[in-house]
């Protein structure tokens, strides 16, 4: 993996995984600064020119590293949690919320993963009932793991404590170090999946549909529970032959009884992020377009979502036991 | 200078006129007519240097003065790249390298140009200090105008269209007495090449702004027909990089040949037909 240039911050520069980071990458200038916002949130910046060469962020994450997860979020009722130990993204979809939210392309790193696991070991024990933890929510959990060994180091962890569940949201395939060890029951490995034509169209540099599918196979066929996320659902006229042949595509290759959970998503964000993105591209199609705003958020029109949602879950019953189903907020 | 709308431009900013020299003859740069006490060149490719003369201020009046002189409402933006001549405690003389990290030695501010150009150098950090710096105590280059020159660019610009490369031209074993005006010149000559490059990929990006960000042809042409409060600008402007996004360039040429009685009307045709795609 390329950057241009690696910032690193003074508070981390000599722990042991800030310099196995460094020897992971090929030769890079190397700039030490005091706090990533120094570099992340500076003004004057342009998201999509600085995408063009992103660099990599050593941070240490203060504060609260693990938050509540979004009402409506997560495959079950349980306390849901989620974990950021990234901010943005090395893949490039067009209707990905962090163009909005952030004003830098630039991926942060934090390192201080034995501090992200004190405070899941907190979250833990403070529970009544097994908490989820969702990761890939800033970012794609995934995606830089040949660098980071972020998945190493925390599915040891949730291995070591069975009463918490991972949830890890991909498009990657850098999966290697999810093959090279016993499959753990409470970590899920959830991958996100959209039809060929809006792969195409708007996610640049994710892996293809049949090579993810091809990753995602060989980890359930390991024992791993996996899981299949439909999102975001774009309104196109032709969406039902579209998600017909998507989830025909999918079920050829993934066995729907032993699936962990599936669920759909709609395209949707604050209004603020949707401004953000407008003006960024405002020569992208999918930001032109007409859509309702309702308490902050930009969505589709409800009969566009409602006409999605009703044929898509239609299809699904073909495919997989309805228990296995939600919708995610 | 360039017309606008033409795709990429580069200001290339030099303190000094022995500086200025070889890139005039690369870029086969012609002077324009002094103003502002400016000297100023530039060729058709979109290529512009200023010589700003020595320090800060001198710096970050002559970005201004460019700026200025550039400024049109149509949302252009021109890449700029200092280059200069910096001490260093260790690098050889006459190496150039490219400026990740300066430090404004007077307040203290620091500044982080983006990495963007891919060319085969060193890259430094570098203290702007007023006085020229003898002492060769860090890892980094000294020089006067840089921080002046990021700080005061980059108001103009995106930070990602700002970039320094500095030449060494003094360290420990070589140090500041044995400069001269030939010298300068030589070093800037035998680096040409890679400034060349740099610039070539400064156009590109300079160029890719502006294709997406500035506003289309059509609208230049309708603003001037009709006229236009501020907020109705911005309104059309947003409009009709929506109609384009949408598709229908062809019936923007179209509306483009119509008179309208007033902006109101116009604007109002323009959500009736955007509504209908
Ligand atoms: S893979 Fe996910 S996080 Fe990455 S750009 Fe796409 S939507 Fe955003």
């Amino acid at each position: 993996m390329k950057f241009s240039c690696v910032y690193i911050e003074e508070e981390v520069v000599n722990t042991q995984r800030v310099q196995e980071i460094l020897q992971r990458l090929p030769p890079t200038p190397q700039v030490t600064i005091k706090r990533y916002g120094e570099v992340f949130n500076r003004r004057s910046q342009n998201f999509r020119l600085q995408k063009q060469k992103p660099a990599l962020i050593l941070a240490k994450k203060h504060g609260n590293l693990v938050l509540p997860a979004p009402t409506g979020y997560g495959f079950n009722d349980n306390p849901g949690f989620y974990f950021s130990h990234m901010l943005n993204c090395v893949y490039d979809c067009r209707y990905c919320f962090l163009q909005g939210m952030y004003r830098s392309a630039n991926y942060v790193l934090f390192t201080n993963y034995e501090d992200f696991a004190t405070q899941l070991q907190i979250k833990t024990h403070g529970q009544s009932v097994n908490p989820v933890f969702y990761s890939g929510y800033d970012c794609d959990s995934m995606a830089l793991e040949p660098v980071s060994h972020f998945a190493e180091f925390f599915v040891d962890w949730f291995a070591d404590n069975p009463a918490a569940t991972l949830e890890l949201r991909t498009k990657s395939t850098q999966l290697r170090s999810l093959y090279n060890r016993q499959p753990v029951s409470n970590c899920i490995i959830a991958m996100s999946f959209t039809p060929k034509d809006i792969y195409r169209r708007w996610e640049s540099k994710v892996p293809g549909i049949e090579k993810r599918l091809d990753a995602l196979k060989k980890l359930q066929e390991q024992g791993w529970p996996v899981a299949i996320r439909l999102e975001p659902l774009i309104y196109e006229s032709d969406f039902e032959n579209s998600y017909d042949q998507l989830l025909s595509d999918i079920f050829e290759k993934i066995d729907g009884n032993r699936i962990h959970s599936i669920s759909t998503g709609m395209f949707r964000m604050p209004k603020t992020f949707f401004k953000n993105i407008s003006n960024l591209y405002p020569d992208e199609l999918l930001y032109a377009r007409k859509y309702e705003q309702s308490h902050g958020m930009i969505a589709q029109s409800s009969t566009q979502e409602a006409e999605m949602l009703e044929s898509i879950e239609d299809m699904l019953c073909r495919y997989v036991p309805i228990k296995h189903y939600y919708r995610c907020a | 200078m360039r017309e606008a709308n033409s795709g990429g431009q580069v200001n290339i900013v030099v303190a000094l006129a022995c500086e200025a020299r070889p890139l005039i003859t690369h870029f086969k740069l012609k002077r324009q007519s002094a103003e502002a006490g400016f000297a100023m060149y530039t060729n058709n490719q979109g290529i512009n240097l200023l010589v700003s003369g020595m320090g800060n201020l001198a710096m970050a009046t002559a970005c201004g003065f460019l700026a200025g002189k550039q400024s049109t409402a149509y949302g252009e933006k021109s890449a700029w790249l200092n280059i200069g001549i910096a001490g260093h405690q260790h690098v050889a003389i006459g190496e150039i390298l490219i400026v990740h990290k300066v430090i404004d030695s007077d307040s203290s501010n620091t500044y982080y140009p983006p990495l963007m150009l891919e060319i085969e150098c060193k890259t430094t950090s570098l203290i702007s200090a007023q006085a020229p710096e003898g002492q060769y105590v860090d890892d980094s280059a000294y020089d006067m105008e840089a921080a002046a020159f990021y700080k005061a660019a980059s108001r103009f610009a995106t930070s990602e269209l700002v970039q320094i490369a500095k030449i060494v031209s003094d360290n420990r074993g070589c140090p500041t007495e044995h400069i001269t005006e030939t010298k300068i010149q030589n070093w800037i000559s035998e680096n040409v090449a890679v400034i060349g490059e740099m610039v070539q990929q400064l156009l590109q990006y300079s160029e890719d702004y502006n294709v997406v960000y500035s506003l289309p042809e059509e609208y230049r042409t309708i603003s001037k027909k009709v006229h236009l409060t501020a907020s109705q600008k911005t309104r059309l402007a947003g409009l009709y990089r929506r109609f384009y996004a949408l598709g229908g360039s062809e019936l923007i040429r179209e509306l483009n040949t119509k008179d309208y009685v007033s902006a109101k009307s116009l604007i109002r045709t323009i959500e009736l037909l955007i509504e209908s795609l």
